[in-house]
């Protein structure tokens, strides 16, 4: 059951992979509106787009290996442009980042480099993705 | 005896008939012979010893007789009988082969002598030759010997030689056939790897879905029917696993992670997971942690816990009836003798069952892989086989040891150990909620404070560690590598606490910590929040700590550092500074203000031309076909209702803002996907896409970048119509 919300969220998924795409849409719809693109540089692009229509993300679920642009290389950008904008860390876009059970180098990788909030490891589980959401505070308890 | 043959020859027959008659008186049987050539046939016929010649004779004298008569027997003994005086005959005679002579008249008693004496000299070399030969013989004997032995030992080297071949060539092919299994082996491993992690993908998508699905309205059974499925994707899922960390372990791919976390915890996540399966079986599972285990250690909880989940779900798959449970406590082979450092714990873990046990002869290689201690379990109970040698190699990698106690039939236990780096120690009255760990990879919630905090570290991992406890205790986490990003972090957000390590590439902490301070003190607006910094360095000494509170730092923290260390000092520090963040929606709206400094030009030329490797004429093709598509895109907008938007429409209008993209106008494509993600989430289309696509286009055409690259293609086209 969907919990009570606290905002309607604005949240964009960024995965290549079809299936984990409509998973995760599925589970975060009832909390607000999902946006998705399929790539990093897409991501980077809907990003600047949601500013411009000053409608910012809250929420940006992002897988780490993707074709184009990964992950990583897309959230070292997003930070930089939020540092253009002038954006601070507690108001920053939450970046929760997608990652197989293995590649724990990537994801220390986009935590030093890139500034993600969190990270999620695939099978995506919705008990685990909406208790991160919880604890990175985008729902409340 | 024989007795010995003269032969004498003379011309004058009344002379050597005299010869004959004179010399048979002596013990010798003589022949005579007429001339040279008669003697010489006589020789031929019988073995003459001594030969009696006169020189002077007609057709072959003496001399010649003599040179003839030894080349035919090289024993005879020549005496010549020569005229009075005649000397130089004499000399020509010996010079032949003759050994003595007689002078005319000859003295029959002195000759006699002379063939004696010839007889004895032909004795002699002949005893001579005889031993000679026999020497000869003895020499050739010898020799065939040595030949013989020199042969057999030819023979024998060559065998050994070819026998050392035949073992090179052996060795070679052995050690090619080692390399080609490890090459095949490592090419295996890396293929489960690769292969594993290719099929997982999908899988995780099958059970994804299948729990959605599960959450909705679903007659009873088809519910059931699904659940079914969803298990066996779970199994598939955990098999994969499996093959994975074994393929990972065998090609050298696994490593282990070091942080602190609680051990407690782990195995309670552990029966958390498996209370259900043991309920379904009516098994009671328990579990008992002595009170000296620490609250944390550092080590990797992850595969931790899936030894633990292994030997757990192993026991109750094996049990029937009765209980598992799961034992705890501080291993009393004490880390000491091992000779390790007395910062490390090692712990023991022991799980016991009354399950089906393990029959003795069959405990040593239940930890081989692909093994189980009876094929027709893998049919009874499912499982490769493959968990046990994982858990033993995560073992052996987390420097323990795993044994197991079983009785056939009246069930096992299995222990293990695992070496752990001492965490913080805990001090009385602080509770171990207070600094409980990274509970990782799931974080637990905690009270919100917006309050930042800058690790300026260039260790990636001690970062990601220092992020993970600060991130739990809800801080908003910021990490620089070095003093220049962390000068620059400063400057673009303001932060409640930086954690400066003092050896950082290029410029160290103490300089960075004096840079700050003197921006403070140059900016009068920030002179009155002053940036709290905590030191953090491996050198704990007072002079140490002197220097920073010299370079301007507040605090110090000694590496390595406790969990409970960071967090009381980010405690201490953090909220000290009592500066008034500015409130989220202030920040919003500035940002909103400064939406222009985002990058989104109308025409950006240099994007644009390194699209096309800064051609300008390709560019100006590519810009012109765009304009037409998007004048196209446009009317077919205008021509599409808002609920009759497809798919191939919102494919059509994403290849458009792709190419918008491409040719650089960077605002239109913005607005373009703008579109594409409202089309997306079906909102449909406005007057107001319409408007701004419109107008944006209009910019970008009007361009005057954009005018004059059109006017060269143009010019250019001209041209080649000309020509």
């Amino acid at each position: 059951m969907p919990e009570i919300k606290k905002t309607e969220l604005r949240m964009l998924i960024v995965e290549d992979d079809f299936m984990v795409r409509q998973i995760i849409r599925d589970i975060l719809e009832p909390y607000g509106t999902v946006d998705i693109v399929v790539n990093g540089e897409e991501a980077i692009q809907a990003f600047r787009v949601a500013w411009r229509r000053q409608q910012p993300y809250d929420l940006i679920c992002m897988d780490i290996m993707m074709p184009i642009m990964d992950g990583n290389t897309a959230l070292v950008a997003i930070r930089e442009m939020e540092k253009t904008l002038g954006i601070t860390s507690p108001e920053e876009v939450k970046v929760i980042m997608i990652t197989a059970l293995d590649d724990v180098k990537t994801v220390v990788k986009a935590y030093s480099k890139g500034g993600a909030t969190s990270y999620i490891v695939k099978p995506i589980e919705k008990d685990r993705l909406i208790g991160e959401l919880r604890s990175i505070n985008l729902i409340s308890s | 005896m024989a007795k010995a043959r003269v032969l004498v020859v003379d011309d004058e027959q009344s002379l050597s008939q005299l010869y004959v008659r004179r010399l048979g008186k002596f013990s010798y049987t003589v022949s005579q012979a007429n001339s040279g050539q008669d003697a010489l046939d006589i020789m031929q016929r019988e073995e003459i010893e001594v030969l009696l010649t006169d020189y002077k004779m007609p057709g072959m004298d003496g001399v010649e007789l003599i040179t003839r008569a030894i080349a035919l027997s090289p024993m005879l003994q020549c005496i010549v009988i020569t005229g009075y005086a005649d000397i130089k005959t004499t000399i020509k005679a010996m010079g032949a082969g003759a050994f003595n002579y007689l002078q005319k008249p000859v003295d029959f008693a002195e000759l006699d002598i002379i063939i004696e004496k010839g007889l004895e000299k032909r004795r002699m070399l002949q005893d001579l030759e005889n031993q000679q030969r026999q020497l000869d013989q003895y020499r050739r004997h010898l020799e065939d010997l040595v030949l013989e032995r020199t042969l057999a030992l030819t023979a024998a080297n060559k065998t050994l030689t070819s026998e050392i071949e035949e073992r090179k060539c052996l060795e070679g092919s052995l050690i090619q056939a080692k390399i080609v299994a490890e090459n095949a082996n490592k090419a295996k491993s890396e293929f489960l790897a690769n292969m594993s992690h290719e099929i997982r993908t999908p899988m995780t998508s099958a059970i994804g879905l299948l729990n959605l699905v599960l959450e909705t309205d679903l007659l009873p059974k088809q519910k059931a029917y699904l659940e079914m499925a969803r298990i066996s994707t779970v199994i598939m899922h955990n098999l994969l696993n499996d093959i994975l960390d074994f393929s990972k372990i065998e090609a050298d791919r696994l490593s282990l992670e070091s942080i602190p976390f609680n051990p407690r915890a782990v195995v309670d996540s552990v029966v958390d997971l498996q209370h259900l399966h043991a309920e379904e079986k009516a098994i009671r599972l328990s579990c008992l942690i002595a009170d000296d285990v620490p609250a944390t250690v550092i080590g990797d909880p992850n595969r931790l816990r899936q030894i633990i989940l292994n030997l757990v779900s192993n026991a109750i798959k094996f049990t029937k009836y009765g209980e598992v449970a799961i034992e705890c406590g501080c291993a009393t082979e004490g880390s000491s003798s091992t000779g390790r450092d007395q910062q490390d714990i090692t712990l023991q873990f022991s799980v016991r069952d009354s399950g089906i046990g393990i029959e003795a002869e069959k405990l040593a290689v239940i930890f081989e892989a692909f093994t189980q201690a009876d094929g027709t379990i893998t049919r009874r109970y499912g499982g490769v086989g493959l968990g046990l040698n994982i858990c033993s190699k995560l073992v052996a990698m987390m420097g323990g040891r795993i044994w197991v106690n079983s009785q056939a039939g009246k069930g096992s236990t299995f222990h293990f150990t695992s070496v752990f780096a001492a965490g913080p120690s805990l001090e009385k009255g602080e509770s171990a909620g207070d600094i409980k760990p990274a509970d990782f990879p799931a974080s637990s919630p905690r009270p919100r404070k917006t309050l930042s905090i800058l690790v300026v570290e260039d260790d990636e991992m001690n970062q990601w560690l220092i992020h993970e406890i600060l991130r739990n205790q809800g801080y908003t986490v910021v990490n620089a590598p070095d003093g220049a990003t962390a000068l620059q972090e400063i400057e673009n957000r303001s932060f409640n606490l930086v954690f400066l390590d003092l050896k950082l590439p290029r410029t160290n902490g103490y300089d960075v910590a004096r840079q700050i301070r003197e921006r403070e003190r140059g900016d009068r607006a920030a002179s009155d929040k002053r940036l709290p910094i905590v030191a953090m360095t491996g050198l704990a000494t007072k002079e140490a700590e002197q220097r920073c509170i010299d370079a301007g730092m507040d605090d110090f923290l000694a590496k390595p550092f406790s969990v409970g260390q960071i967090i009381a000092k980010a405690e201490k520090h953090a909220g000290r500074s009592g500066e008034k963040r500015p409130d989220a929606r202030e920040t919003k709206e500035a940002a909103f203000r400064n939406i222009a400094s985002l990058d989104c030009q109308i025409f950006d030329e240099e994007a644009a031309l390194k699209n096309v490797s800064g051609n300008r004429d390709a560019l100006s093709v590519l810009i012109r076909k765009f304009i037409q598509k998007a004048l196209h895109g446009i009317r077919i907008i205008e021509g599409t209702a808002s609920e009759e938007t497809s798919v191939l429409f919102e494919q059509e209008m994403q290849n458009l803002k792709e190419m918008a993209m491409q040719t650089g106008a960077i605002k239109l494509s913005d607005e373009l996907f703008c579109l594409v993600l409202d089309l997306r989430n079906k909102k449909g289309i406005t007057p107001s896409h319409r408007g701004r696509l419109e107008a944006d286009l209009e910019l970008f055409t009007n361009d005057p970048r954009v005018t004059a690259l059109i006017k060269t293609g143009e010019n250019a086209n001209a041209g080649d119509k000309k020509n």
